[in-house]
């Protein structure tokens, strides 16, 4: 199933490596291991592997600045591991640019999961690079149809205010990725004041009307408190 | 955590030790006064300047950091050509009535901040509109601002030497320095120079003299002056000496010597009682108390006279006086009491020449004073002022005639005459007519302001019944021996019994202004120790401040750092208070005289000396070490100014404000120390209880992995999955334990500074139940949200901590085919708004109401140690989770609360102030309708 992925693991602690890359192996991913953040660069850059899953507190830097550095030559999915309870570390690696974030002690399924979330993103990416732009967007039940401006959920319209609809799409060629709530103002809103991330709630709540089967366990848009949301794929 | 808690064991030592060591820290730190050195001359042209910025150059040279803040732009040719190679803060020009005048500028030299900076002419007075009136409170202002200053300064410029040397020259000085400034100094340079040499110097014209001037200053600059003058500023030099070796000594000069009290009126004479008082007191090494009384004649002062006695008071207080106002009409009465109780001994009194004595056949001051003060020395200062003499005179008698009472008088006569003929008619006796005179004049005394009055009344009863009674009637004449006799007993009679009456009067008068200000005074004292916060401190005091003055305040209070925060402008009751009188007020201007009176902690505004022309008159309110804040009184104009003793009585409310403030900041440190400590226990408490409960799951754990590691095959395939399974469950047990441990340090970390934002309930409610022990599989879990919309302001990840320590605990609790239901709703408030209540109900046994007590203690686990019931296959309880919710809660402002459900079951629940999302959907979809328009626009 694992089609022989690559996958960069960087991590200093021994143990948390072992868990990490025994876990993919035994799932059939081929793992690379760095232990610092200038290895990890070194990696990334020499192996250009398909996912990086990178822990932020590393000996000789911050894994934040390791994002920053790769996001400047390579989109390719980050998912990043953290010990750290806070929500601000967290929310500064994703608006870095990292696509998804496990907090430790993390299961290993919750691990294998956001793996294939990440690399379906990839798979997504991959299939459009080059080609024409996406003109619609199939999930689920749900469609956008771009051109248009119309989404359908079950093949019946879905009526969107603009900002609504404008969230949506953002979170649509986003599906898979987390995006924090000042990416999300500032994209739809063009700002990022903490006041309106009150409206940013309750748009996303009369949107999830719209368009879940079941708003009070959403399947499409998942949320993360106090970090933002994320589009999942679904079957 | 534990390294924490290692760490931190120094902390948990007596709160007030701790406190004191603070404070006197600080009180190390806190000596950055700049020091001041004074170059001092006996006379004009001895090389002040010339000396001063020699050593300027010389200690610039030492690589000091050396600017000229101000140098007199006429000293001699040589002189300024010292100016060469240092740095200069150009002066300020300021318009004075058309001319154009050079000022030293204070707030360049501020904000240059050199380490030295040469102020000349320390004893300067500055332009009109400057900050200060004088100079030397510029330089006051610098060196509090941790500035050091070289300044010049000629004898005859010390206030306590004015007299003498104005005696000695018949030149008075206008521009005066208080002495205290000149024996603060860090040092004193005397720049001596023979006189001889002087005068030589003035000849040759070295000396800058403005040509109009030149006479008078020829005249000035004799041998014998100067010699007096330089024997005068060289015996002012070595008192310097033996005075700052008694004040770093004993530290202040109170205690050992002799007092010296001196009775201040607004006489200007009796500036010189008050200077001699002072030099008095400097040599006895006794305190100074300076004495005004404040008696009903004090009131009708008119503005000129009540400056002079607030000047008058202003530089008693500058010698070093502590100002005390006394209350009453006899006023050696007073002065004689107040120095027996303080243990005075001496009294200094300006003696008026006896003239009041020779007027009035009255005793004087002086005399009475003798007699009433025993052991006492009362030194009598004479006072020349003429003019101002008579002045006293008739203000010591009360005699200021009004218009009211000579009406008072005259109908007072006109009723007793009107009375008397008709007595006389129903033919009784005239001695009645007498008495009635005397009575009708003693009635009406009591309405009558004055000693007028009482004259009018005698002489207007004597000619009526002259008059109308005595034979032959209706004339002015008098026939019989006993005529005379019978005027002047009538004549004195009325005299003395309304000048007692209208005396009474006045004294019950002046007994009821100071019950009520003494009343004013024990409201606030009352009302101040009742104030437990700095807002409601101040509230009290303005009011009090109120009462006393009746005119506005406004309150500034400090900030941590010290800063001003907005001002609160508190209206005197009935008048209107209109917007624009309160934003004169409140004006950037006003405020910046505020911010000045906190940083320097000392009084400015209207009727002082410092930036005189804001609206109000602003005092510190402070202890001894500290400003927390500022009150501003308005003044209307500058004339406008309260009694000396209204003034005394509002220092004494401040003073009691600022100690009251103190105690609370105290008392506030004390709390916040004692909290930490507090904390500190439970910490380590915390951290007993956790690593003795971590032992367990991490003996099963290791053991476990122990017996798995070795295993020789001899294990089961279902012991060795119960094994794992085991591992598995107590690993997630931990990890539930570290993430309440780390919800704990979220809210330790400074109680209130959670991040509150509103959350989407729904959102919550289901992040949570994401997170929920495994084992809550088994069991159905409701979730009832009737409004997807339903927002409350909370710290989402600590909110989400308490729902799953909740629906853990109720799985705990719940047999396995129970329910649990998860619920929120919004409950509108009586008193307006409206909050959410989260609720979490089992459908176990229920609490006892024993453990309903105790549940929300740390790692409380049930009476019987361990959960009762059906649920007994879990072995550990929640203890610390629901003691952690309990304080998550709290610090959102909500109550945890707990009831046992019917017919079984338990329910948790707890509320968050609610959002009205509501109005934030229509106001979102109006902004969306908005950009939809613009969209198709």
């Amino acid at each position: 199933m694992a089609d022989g992925y690559r996958i960069l693991v960087v991590e200093d602690d021994a143990a948390v490596r072992r868990l990490v890359t025994t876990t993919l192996n035994v799932h059939g991913y081929a793992v690379h291991e760095a232990k610092t953040a200038s290895q990890a660069l070194l990696e990334l850059s020499s192996q250009a592997p398909d996912l990086a899953i990178l822990d932020l507190g590393l000996p000789d830097g911050n894994g934040v600045d390791v994002i920053r550095t790769l996001r400047e030559w390579s989109s390719l999915p980050v998912i990043v591991l953290s010990a750290r309870l806070e929500d601000a570390d967290k929310v500064a690696a994703l608006d870095a640019g990292a696509d998804d974030y496990l907090v430790k002690p993390f299961s290993v399924e919750e691990l294998l999961a956001r793996v294939r979330v990440a690399l379906r993103r990839l798979d997504r990416e991959r299939a459009l690079a080059g080609g024409p732009e996406e003109v619609v967007y199939e999930n689920g039940a749900l469609r956008i149809d771009y051109s248009a401006a119309c989404v359908t959920r079950d093949g019946e319209e879905v009526h969107l205010t603009p900002s609504e609809y404008k969230l949506l799409c953002l979170l649509a060629r986003n599906t898979g990725k987390v995006l924090t709530h000042n990416y999300l103002l500032k994209e739809v809103w063009g700002s990022a004041l903490a006041s309106d991330r009150s409206s940013l709630r309750v748009f996303m709540a009369t949107l999830r009307k719209k368009i879940e089967p079941d708003p009070a366990k959403p399947a499409y848009i998942q949320t993360h408190v106090g970090v933002g949301y994320r589009m999942m794929r679904v079957e | 955590m534990s390294e924490t808690s290692y760490g931190d064991f120094e902390m948990r030592r007596d709160p007030d030790a701790i406190l004191k060591q603070i404070v006197e820290a600080e009180a190390a730190e806190g000596d950055t006064r700049g020091k001041l050195k004074i170059f001092f001359g006996y006379a004009a042209g001895v090389g002040k300047t010339y000396a001063m910025l020699e050593e300027a150059h010389a200690v610039r040279d030492k690589g000091f950091d050396v600017v000229v803040g101000y140098i007199e732009p006429h000293t001699r040719a040589d002189t300024m050509a010292l100016l060469d190679g240092l740095e200069q803060i150009p002066p300020l020009e300021v318009k004075h009535r058309g001319i154009k005048l050079r000022e030293f500028d204070l707030d360049a030299v501020l904000e240059r901040r050199p380490q030295i900076v040469l102020v000349d002419e320390f004893a300067h007075t500055n332009a009109p509109g400057s900050r200060h009136k004088k100079r030397y409170q510029d330089v006051e202002e610098l060196l509090r601002a941790g500035i050091n200053v070289f300044t010049t300064v000629n004898v005859q410029h010390l206030e306590g030497l004015n007299d003498k040397i104005a005696s000695i020259t018949h030149v008075s000085v206008g521009e005066r320095i208080p002495d205290r400034v000149f024996d603060e100094a860090a040092s004193v340079e005397l720049v001596d120079i023979e006189p001889d040499d002087l005068i030589e110097r003035l000849e040759s014209g070295k000396i800058y003299v403005p040509d109009r001037a030149r006479t008078a200053l020829g005249n000035f600059f004799t041998q014998k002056n100067l010699a007096a003058l330089r024997e005068i500023a060289l015996r002012r030099m070595a008192d310097r000496l033996t005075r700052k070796a008694e004040h770093a000594e004993a530290g202040k000069r109170v205690g050992a010597g002799e007092d010296v009290l001196v009775y201040v009126t607004h006489d200007p004479g009796i500036v010189k009682a008050i200077r001699t008082a002072a030099n008095m007191a400097e040599s006895y090494h006794g305190a100074l108390t300076a004495v005004v009384v404040d008696s009903s004649r004090s009131k009708r002062l008119d503005n000129e006279q009540r400056g002079r006695l607030r000047a008058n008071v202003d530089l008693a207080e500058e010698l070093g006086a502590h100002v005390v106002t006394l209350f009453g009409d006899d006023i050696a009465q007073q002065i004689a009491q107040y120095a027996e109780l303080a243990g005075i001994t001496h009294i200094v009194v300006g003696n008026a020449m006896g003239l009041r004595t020779v007027a009035l056949g009255r005793e004087g001051l002086v005399s009475r004073l003798m007699k009433l003060a025993h052991g006492a020395v009362i030194d009598a200062v004479p006072i020349k002022d003429l003019p101002a003499q008579y002045g006293r005179l008739r203000e010591a008698t009360g005699f200021h005639p009004t218009m009211g009472d000579v009406w008072k008088a005259l109908a007072s006569v006109a009723f007793s005459s009107a009375v008397g003929l008709a007595i006389r008619d129903i033919g009784l006796s005239d001695s009645i007519t007498l008495m009635l005179y005397l009575i009708v004049a003693l009635l009406i005394a009591t309405k009558a302001d004055g000693f007028l009055y009482a004259v009018v009344v005698a002489l207007g009863s004597t000619l009526a019944y002259n008059f109308f009674f005595a034979v032959p009637r209706f004339t002015f004449n008098a026939y019989g021996l006993n005529y005379p006799v019978i005027f002047a007993f009538l004549l004195m009679g009325t005299l003395v019994t309304s000048t007692f009456a209208v005396r009474m009067k006045r004294q019950a008068e002046s007994t009821a202004r100071r019950a009520y200000r003494m009343e004013v005074l024990l409201e606030s004292s009352r009302r101040l120790q009742a104030a437990n916060d700095l807002p409601s401190c101040f509230r009290s005091t303005a009011e009090q401040v109120i009462k006393l003055l009746n005119r506005p305040v406004v309150m500034y209070r400090l900030d941590d750092e010290g800063h001003l925060l907005p001002p609160e402008v508190h209206d005197a009751p009935g008048t209107s208070g209109g917007d624009s009188s309160s934003d004169k007020l409140t004006s950037p201007e006003e405020a910046g005289v505020a911010a000045w009176v906190a940083s320097n902690s000392e009084r400015a505004g209207a009727t002082t000396d410092t930036l005189v022309n804001a609206r109000c008159l602003y005092l510190p309110i402070r202890s001894k070490d500290a400003v927390f804040g500022v009150a501003g009184i308005a003044i209307d104009g500058n004339d406008d100014d309260f009694g000396a003793f209204e003034k005394n009585l509002l220092l004494m409310i401040l003073d009691e404000c600022g100690q009251a403030a103190e105690q609370i900041a105290f008392a506030n440190e004390r709390r916040s120390m004692e909290m930490r400590v507090e904390k500190e226990t439970l910490r380590s408490n915390l951290l007993r209880t956790i690593s003795h409960d971590l032992r367990t799951p991490l003996t099963s754990i290791s053991g476990d992995a122990d017996i798995l590691l070795h295993d020789d095959g001899a294990l089961t395939k279902e012991q060795k999955e119960g094994m794992y399974r085991d591992i598995h469950d107590d690993a997630r047990w931990l990890v539930t334990l570290v993430e309440n441990l780390l919800s704990i340090t979220r809210i330790d970390n400074g109680t209130m500074q959670i991040a509150q934002q509103p959350e989407l309930v729904g959102e919550v409610v289901h992040e949570a139940l994401l997170h929920v022990d495994r084992r809550a599989e088994a069991r159905r879990i409701d979730v009832n949200i009737g409004d997807d919309l339903l927002m409350a302001v909370m710290d989402a990840r600590l909110i989400v901590q308490v729902i799953i320590n909740l629906v853990n605990n109720a799985v705990s609790y719940t047999p396995s085919e129970g329910r649990i239901t998860v619920s929120a709703r919004e409950e509108r408030l009586v008193e307006g708004g409206a909050r959410v209540r989260i609720s979490v109900a089992d459908e176990g046994p229920g609490i006892s109401d024993e453990d309903r007590e105790h549940i929300f203690d740390l790692f409380y686990n049930g009476s019987t140690g361990k959960p009762s019931g059906k649920s007994g296959d879990f072995k550990r309880g929640m203890g610390l989770g629901l003691s952690l919710c309990r304080s998550i809660v709290e610090v959102h402002g909500g109550k945890l609360e707990v009831r046992n459900a019917l017919p079984h079951g338990c329910v948790f629940s707890f509320t968050l102030p609610a959002v009205d999302a509501n109005a934030l959907v229509s106001e979102a979809r109006r902004q969306d309708e908005g950009r939809t328009e613009e969209a198709r626009g």
